[in-house]
C-alpha cells in the first residue's frame, strides 16, 4: 500500500511522547505516511526523563524503548517530525480533517540545525550560555534560546549565534507561522501531567527541599546516575517512599495510576543496589501489582526495602533538623515519627493541563476524571472486559470517525501499555483509513447474542 | 472474640446515622490515627481501630466503650482522609447511636440535666445577679422553661429519665 492509495492523505499524529512515536511508527511501517507534531523542541515526552532502573541486570522498566523509538522515527523516510509547533485548530469536512499548526517561531531551525556547539561558544552571557542544547540526551539534537536571559530577547545588540552558525540555522524574529494541512485521520497522543504534589500539603513538597516526587528522583537518578540530596548533596541513608500521593483519593484522583507501585519498588531497588548501606522503606495503602512479573517484588526486595503498610500523616521538621514521617503502623498499632534524610512522593498520572480545550478543539468529550473519552465508554459504563488499561480497540476509538486516542491521554498507563495502546490505535487507523470495519467487543458480543 | 458474637448489622446501623454514611469507603491505610493529636497523649483513641471495630460488628465493645468519647473534633484526620470517610462526623454518629442504645456517659449526663434545669452549664445565684446589677445588666433567672421545653420537643429529655427525673 503506498501513501495515498486510500486517498486519504496523510496522517497526523499529536504528541511526540512514547505513545505518539509507537503509533507513528507503525502506521510507517505499514505504509502510511505519517506527521509528528511535538510541541517541544525533542521527542520523548515524559519517558525521556526516566531513569534506566537496571541494577547489574536488567530490571524491564521499559525506559530504554524510548530512546530506540526515536532513533527509529528519526531514520524513517515516511514520517515527517514536526517539533515546536502545536496544533490550534482543527475542522473536520468530507471525512478529512483540516488541521492548523502553530510554531513556536523558535530561533533555532530544527531542520538546519546540526548540533555542533559553535553558538554555545559564541554566547557572552554568563554564567549560563542563553543558547545550549535543548535536552542533554533529547532527540533531535537541537539548540534552544532562552527568552529569560538572551540579550536580543532583552532588547540589547547580539546576534553574534547568528553570524557563527554554519548553517544559518538561527534567525531572531521569526514569525509564529501558522500552516494549514489536511490529514486523512488523527491519532490523539497527548500524554499525562503528572501530579502537583504540592496539593497535599501535609507532605510539604516545594517547602522541605529533601521531599522530592518521584519524576525528581526518576530525572536525578538519570542525570547523575546516583541519588543526592537537593538541600546539601549528600547522599541519603535512610530514604522513604510515601505511594498513592493524589491517586485513589477521592479528594484529588479516585483512580489508581497504574505505574507508581512499579517505578517506586524498581528506583528502591536501584537506590539499594547503588547504596547497600542505605535503609529504604516503602509506605503504601496496598500495592497494586500489575503484571505477571510483578508479585515477585515483595520477596526480591525483602531484606533490602522496607514495606510498611500504612498511608503518612505528615512530613515535618525535627527540632534537631531533618525530616520526620509520621504514620501509624497498621500491624502493630503504634503511630511513630520516623526520621528520614529524603521522602519521595510517588505522584500518579493526571490528564494533561490543556485536555479540556483539546477535546473542545477535536469535538470529542472527556471522561468523569478529565481523560479524553473512548468511544466504548461514552455510554456510562467501562467496555466489557476491559479497565482503564485495556489495549484493545474499544478504547483507542472516540466519537469523531478517524479520530484515535494512544497511550496516556486516554487514562493511566506504563510505558509498555502506553506502547500496546498506540499500536491497537495504528491499527484502528489503517482499517479506518481502508474503509474496513473494526468490530468492536461490544458489537461481536452483541452479534453473539444474535 | 467469637464470631458469633459479631453483629453484622451494626454497620448498616452507623451508616444510616448522619455522618456515618461513608464509613464503608475506609481501606484502613491509618492516615487518621497518625494524624490524631488525641491519639498522641491517650493510646485508647485510634480512629482506624473504631472503623474495623464497627465493620467487623463489634457493637457492644464500640459503643459502651469510653474511647468514642475522646475525639475533640479538630477534623484533621477528616481533612486528610484520602477516601473522604468524614471521619469526625463518623464519631458523632457512633456516639449518637451509642446514646440511643443507651451508652450515654455519666459526665454527659450530668450536663444536660445542668442545662435542661438551669439553661446553662453552670448555676446562676443571688451573687452572679448582684455582680450583673452593679453592672448594669439585668438579672438572670436560675432557670429556664424555654429550655425544658426544647429538652421536651427534642426528645434530649428521655435520656435523663423525663421531666424532673434524675438529677437527684
Amino acid at each position: 500500500m503506498t501513501q495515498d492509495s486510500s486517498g486519504s492523505g496523510r496522517v497526523l499524529v499529536i504528541g511526540g511522547g512514547i505513545a505518539g512515536l509507537t503509533s507513528a511508527l507503525q502506521l510507517a511501517r505499514s505504509g502510511q505516511a505519517v506527521d509528528l507534531v511535538e510541541r517541544d523542541t525533542v521527542l520523548g515526552g515524559h519517558a525521556m526523563l526516566f531513569t534506566c532502573k537496571a541494577t547489574d541486570r536488567c530490571q524491564k522498566c521499559t525506559v530504554c524503548m524510548v530512546n530506540d523509538r526515536i532513533r527509529e522515527i528519526l531514520d524513517e523516510p515516511l514520517v515527517r517530525v514536526r517539533t515546536g509547533q502545536e496544533v490550534v485548530g482543527v475542522e473536520r469536512a468530507d471525512g478529512r480533517f483540516q488541521v492548523r499548526l502553530k510554531s513556536a517561531g523558535a530561533p533555532v531551525d530544527a531542520a538546519k540545525c546540526i548540533a555542533c556547539g559553535l553558538c554555545t561558544e559564541e554566547c557572552p552571557t554568563t554564567p549560563e550560555p542563553s543558547i545550549s542544547l535543548a535536552s542533554d540526551q533529547g532527540m533531535p539534537r537541537v539548540y534552544r534560546v532562552s527568552e529569560e536571559t538572551c540579550l536580543v530577547y532583552l532588547g540589547k545588540e547580539c546576534e553574534r549565534c547568528v553570524a557563527v552558525c554554519p548553517t544559518e540555522a538561527i534567525a531572531f524574529g521569526r514569525e509564529r507561522e501558522i500552516a494549514e494541512e489536511t490529514y486523512g485521520g488523527i491519532i490523539v497522543a497527548t500524554g499525562y501531567r503528572p501530579f502537583a504534589a504540592e496539593r497535599l500539603t501535609q507532605y510539604g513538597y516545594r517547602h522541605f527541599p529533601d521531599v522530592i516526587t518521584g519524576l525528581d528522583l526518576e530525572m536525578r537518578l538519570r542525570r547523575e546516575g546516583r541519588l543526592t540530596r537537593p538541600s546539601d548533596g549528600s547522599v541519603p541513608k535512610r530514604v522513604a517512599f510515601i505511594q498513592c500521593v493524589g491517586s485513589r483519593d477521592v479528594k484529588h484522583n479516585r483512580y489508581c495510576s497504574r505505574v507508581c507501585c512499579a517505578y517506586a519498588v524498581r528506583c528502591a531497588n536501584k537506590l539499594s543496589y547503588l547504596e547497600p548501606e542505605s535503609e529504604i522503606a516503602i509506605f503504601y495503602m496496598d500495592l497494586q501489582a500489575f503484571g505477571k512479573d510483578f508479585a515477585g517484588w515483595r520477596d526480591r526486595l525483602r531484606g533490602r526495602v522496607r514495606l510498611v503498610r500504612s498511608h503518612p500523616a505528615f512530613i515535618e521538621m525535627a527540632p534537631e533538623g531533618g525530616l520526620r514521617l509520621a504514620y501509624e503502623s497498621v500491624e502493630t498499632n503504634q503511630i511513630d515519627r520516623e526520621p528520614f534524610d529524603l521522602i519521595v512522593l510517588s505522584v500518579g498520572l493526571c490528564p494533561g493541563s490543556d485536555t479540556a480545550g483539546l477535546a473542545e478543539m477535536l469535538g470529542i468529550g472527556l471522561d468523569e476524571d478529565g481523560f479524553l473519552l473512548a468511544r466504548a465508554r461514552e455510554a456510562g459504563g467501562r467496555s466489557k472486559g476491559e479497565g482503564r488499561g485495556g489495549l484493545g480497540p474499544d478504547e483507542t476509538l472516540t466519537q469523531v470517525p478517524g479520530l484515535f486516542l494512544a497511550g496516556t491521554c486516554q487514562g493511566p498507563r506504563d510505558i509498555a501499555g502506553s506502547i500496546g495502546h498506540a499500536s491497537a490505535a495504528a491499527g484502528a487507523m489503517l482499517h479506518h483509513l481502508r474503509g474496513s470495519q473494526l468490530v468492536t467487543v461490544e458489537e461481536r458480543d452483541d452479534d453473539a447474542r444474535g | 472474640m467469637e464470631i458469633t458474637e459479631l453483629d453484622p448489622t451494626f454497620k448498616f446501623d452507623v451508616t444510616r446515622e448522619p455522618g456515618g454514611e461513608q464509613l464503608m469507603r475506609c481501606f484502613a491505610c491509618g492516615t487518621c490515627t497518625a494524624s490524631c493529636p488525641v491519639r498522641e497523649i491517650d493510646e485508647k483513641f485510634n480512629p482506624r481501630r473504631i472503623i474495623r471495630m464497627v465493620l467487623l460488628g463489634m457493637r457492644e465493645e464500640v459503643l459502651s466503650s469510653q474511647f468514642i468519647w475522646l475525639c475533640s473534633t479538630c477534623y484533621a484526620c477528616q481533612e486528610r482522609c484520602p477516601q473522604d470517610v468524614r471521619i469526625t462526623e463518623l464519631m458523632s454518629a457512633i456516639k449518637n447511636l451509642a446514646v440511643k442504645e443507651g451508652h450515654l456517659p455519666a459526665a454527659y449526663k450530668m450536663q444536660l440535666e445542668l442545662i435542661r434545669n438551669m439553661g446553662r452549664l453552670y448555676e446562676i445565684d443571688e451573687f452572679d445577679n448582684k455582680k450583673r446589677s452593679k453592672a448594669g445588666l439585668p438579672e438572670l433567672e436560675s432557670t429556664n422553661e424555654d429550655v425544658k421545653k426544647i429538652f421536651v420537643m427534642t426528645g434530649a429529655d428521655r435520656l435523663i429519665g423525663g421531666e424532673e427525673g434524675g438529677g437527684e
